[in-house]
């Protein structure tokens, strides 16, 4: 930090060499003692300052994350000192500097500059072995520098100070919360061996498929002795139940990192990012985690991509490492500018896809679209927060209005070609212990949103389930044209 | 449609006590700038003068305000105030104490905290220079009130040469215990 920091008198070092020497010739011109001795602490800080030159303590001071929060989203940070060599940790140093009988490293102090996102720099001055706790504010989810510093140090008479050093800043990674509980809509061509979903393949699953004559491979243990006396009178066959095999769902997340628009409209023309970390972006990697819980906990595999392409994808797995993995790369998306991709994402076989996106521009719904057709289960899940109407003119008020109902049209086209858009907005206020059917829609009363205004969307738990439902009872048919205009 | 005037972000802050915001240490170094101020410009109207340079200094990070703020209070006692003034004494400690702060304010942010224990720390050059400076004014006192009494003049001389020497090699021989303590452990 501070190491290696350069001493120096400090400007009021020629100060009190310039007050000293005004008191001691007006004190001599007009013959007045008393002015004289004006200038007696002036004069001793100037000897204090030239004798202690090369004796002044370099300051160093770390702060670091204490893994703890507050409550209310505050993070706990630990300001520590650090000693000149800044090998040792402080405790060590003060170890030995206790042992050397100099229990205080010359009573210098620390003044450190802190700087917290958008906000104006903050002073602390402390002793230089002092020790502070700090409460920083942070988003709900993401990867953000939360506190710039810097720090300076001067002597206990103020004489000799060393020059600003600046720190690295704080960066801390805040992974997004899991909600509760959500049904898990799966595809009707399951290709996996193992889970908990029943495929439409023959196999050693729990629900039956059909019951038949008994054939060579069959086991013994299959055979069913009341369907063979009801069917086989003579005795001459013996019938055996055949069953579905159980499988699990591949499931494929996109999130579009392109676009973290904030809940407060006045933010979208603002020129700094946003810090309270509320925007669609929270909400899509809050949607995404807690959907990936859901099927993972189920033994599904989960993958996750962008459509960005500046990352390589996650591919699907399953298990609670996988979830965790998950959770680290949500934390870590942040808004990238797209770019065009050599192809588009291709989701495994019989994969559910879920695109969570603030659907501001035509690609996710082209996306959608493609893999919809290629027989995928597919789900777009608006993540545009509760909207504040707070547009300081009426050009804001107008571009809202535009962007709104340009979003707008998009969806009603998703909707009516039958690919589900749900909200993920409603799944982030969702208390995590609470189920999906606890979560309400959006659109608290006294708020204005865009879904109350442009029509009503099921938030992810309800839709989440009603195509559950669906997908379930149309195992094996094609759904009726039509029929997917139940969900929104 | 309102638009707020505060910053989009949240400060730091500390958590823990034993914190002093430094807009309590500004207000008091303004305070002493002010006193100090009245006192030797008192019955003038150019009184504002300093006050105003001295709440100045104490808020806004100028080198320059500082030494105008210290000039005007050094000049004005030399020009305004009597022989023999009493208050000598005080003065020079709060003029010390003004200078200190000003310091410590100067290379700051205007928002901030400052520790109780950096405060003593402060606290404890600040008594130590006062030791000395406290009977140099006390001399110069006595040598305004009997410049004529050659005796007297002498005896102050050399009591406060005697004390200043008394303390320089108490501190002298202090350091010296501390190098050797910690050398042989």
């Amino acid at each position: 930090m501070a190491n290696g920091a350069e001493t120096a008198r400090s400007p009021g070092w020629a100060v009190a060499l310039i007050i000293a020497l005004v008191c001691i010739v007006a004190g001599l011109v007009s013959g007045r003692p008393e002015t004289v001795a004006l200038a007696a602490p002036f004069a001793l800080l100037v000897l204090s300052g030239r004798s202690t030159v090369d004796g002044a303590q370099e300051p160093s001071v770390r702060i670091a994350a204490d893994r703890r929060m507050e409550g209310s989203g505050r993070l706990r940070l630990l300001l520590t000192s650090l000693p000149p060599g800044g090998a040792h940790t402080a405790e060590t140093t003060r170890a030995e500097q206790s042992a050397a009988g100099n229990a205080r490293p010359a009573s210098s102090l620390v003044a450190v500059t802190l700087a917290a996102p958008a906000c104006p720099a903050d002073a602390l001055v402390l002793r230089a072995d002092e020790d502070c706790p700090l409460l920083v504010d942070v988003p709900g989810s993401g990867e953000i520098a939360v506190l710039s510093y810097g720090s300076a140090g001067f002597s206990a008479d103020l004489m000799i100070t060393t020059a600003f050093v600046p720190a690295p800043a704080v960066r801390v990674t805040i992974l997004p919360q899991l909600g509760g509980t959500v049904a898990l809509p799966v595809s009707r061509r399951l290709s996996g061996v193992t889970g908990s979903h029943t495929s439409r393949r023959p196999g050693e699953g729990g629900e039956l498929r059909s019951i038949a004559p008994m054939q060579p491979g069959d086991q013994l243990r299959r055979i069913d002795w009341r369907a063979t006396a009801r069917r086989s009178a003579d005795q001459d066959r013996l019938m055996v139940r055949r069953n579905f095999a159980d499988a699990e769902a591949s499931v494929l997340l996109i999130i579009d990192q392109g676009h973290d628009l904030p809940a407060s409209t006045e933010d979208w023309f603002s020129s700094t990012t946003d810090l309270t970390g509320q925007g669609s972006l929270h909400v899509a990697r809050t949607a995404a985690a807690t959907v990936a819980a859901s099927y993972l906990a189920a033994g599904d595999r989960v993958g996750l991509d962008d459509l960005s392409g500046t990352r390589r994808a996650l591919r699907t797995a399953s298990g609670g490492r996988h979830l965790e993995q998950i959770r680290t790369r949500l934390a870590g998306t942040a808004v990238v500018p797209r770019r065009r991709r050599r192809r588009d994402p291709v989701p495994p076989q019989g994969a559910v896809v879920l695109v969570f996106s603030a659907f501001l521009d035509p690609e996710p719904a082209r996306l959608l679209r493609l893999w919809h057709a290629q027989g995928h289960v597919v789900v777009g899940v608006d993540c545009v927060p509760q909207l504040e109407r707070t547009e300081a003119s009426p050009a804001q008020a107008l571009t809202v209005r535009l962007t709104l109902v340009r979003r707008r049209l998009l969806l009603e086209n998703l909707r009516a070609e039958g690919i589900p858009v749900l909200s993920g907005a409603a799944a982030r206020s969702a208390a995590p212990h609470t189920t999906s059917r606890d979560a309400r829609g959006p659109g608290l009363p006294g708020t204005t949103t865009d879904t109350e205004e442009f029509g009503a969307a099921l938030d992810l738990g309800s839709g989440l389930r009603l195509l559950a439902r669906r997908t379930g009872r149309g195992a094996g048919q094609t759904p009726a044209p039509g029929t997917t205009r139940s969900l929104p | 449609m309102a638009r707020t005037a505060q910053p989009p972000g949240v400060r730091a802050i500390p958590g823990r006590a034993g914190l002093i915001p430094l807009w309590t240490v500004r207000c008091a170094t303004a305070l002493i700038g002010v006193l100090l101020g009245g006192v030797v410009w008192a019955g003038s109207a150019w009184i504002a003068l300093p006050l105003v340079v001295a709440v100045g200094a104490a808020i806004l990070p100028s080198t320059g305000l500082v030494a105008l703020s210290l000039l005007l209070l050094v000049v004005s006692y030399a020009v305004n105030m009597p022989d023999g003034w009493p208050w000598l004494p005080v003065f020079v400690a709060g003029l010390h104490a003004l200078f200190i702060l000003y310091l410590l304010l100067l290379p700051l942010p205007r928002h901030g905290w400052i520790s109780i224990l950096a405060l003593r720390a402060l606290a404890l050059p600040y008594l130590r220079l006062q030791a000395l400076a406290q009977p140099v004014a006390f001399l110069a006192l006595l040598v305004d009130d009997a410049g004529s009494n050659l005796v007297v003049v002498v005896a102050g001389v050399a009591a406060v040469s005697g004390w200043s020497l008394w303390l320089v090699r108490r501190r002298a021989l202090r350091q010296a215990d501390r190098v050797v303590g910690g050398t042989s452990t």
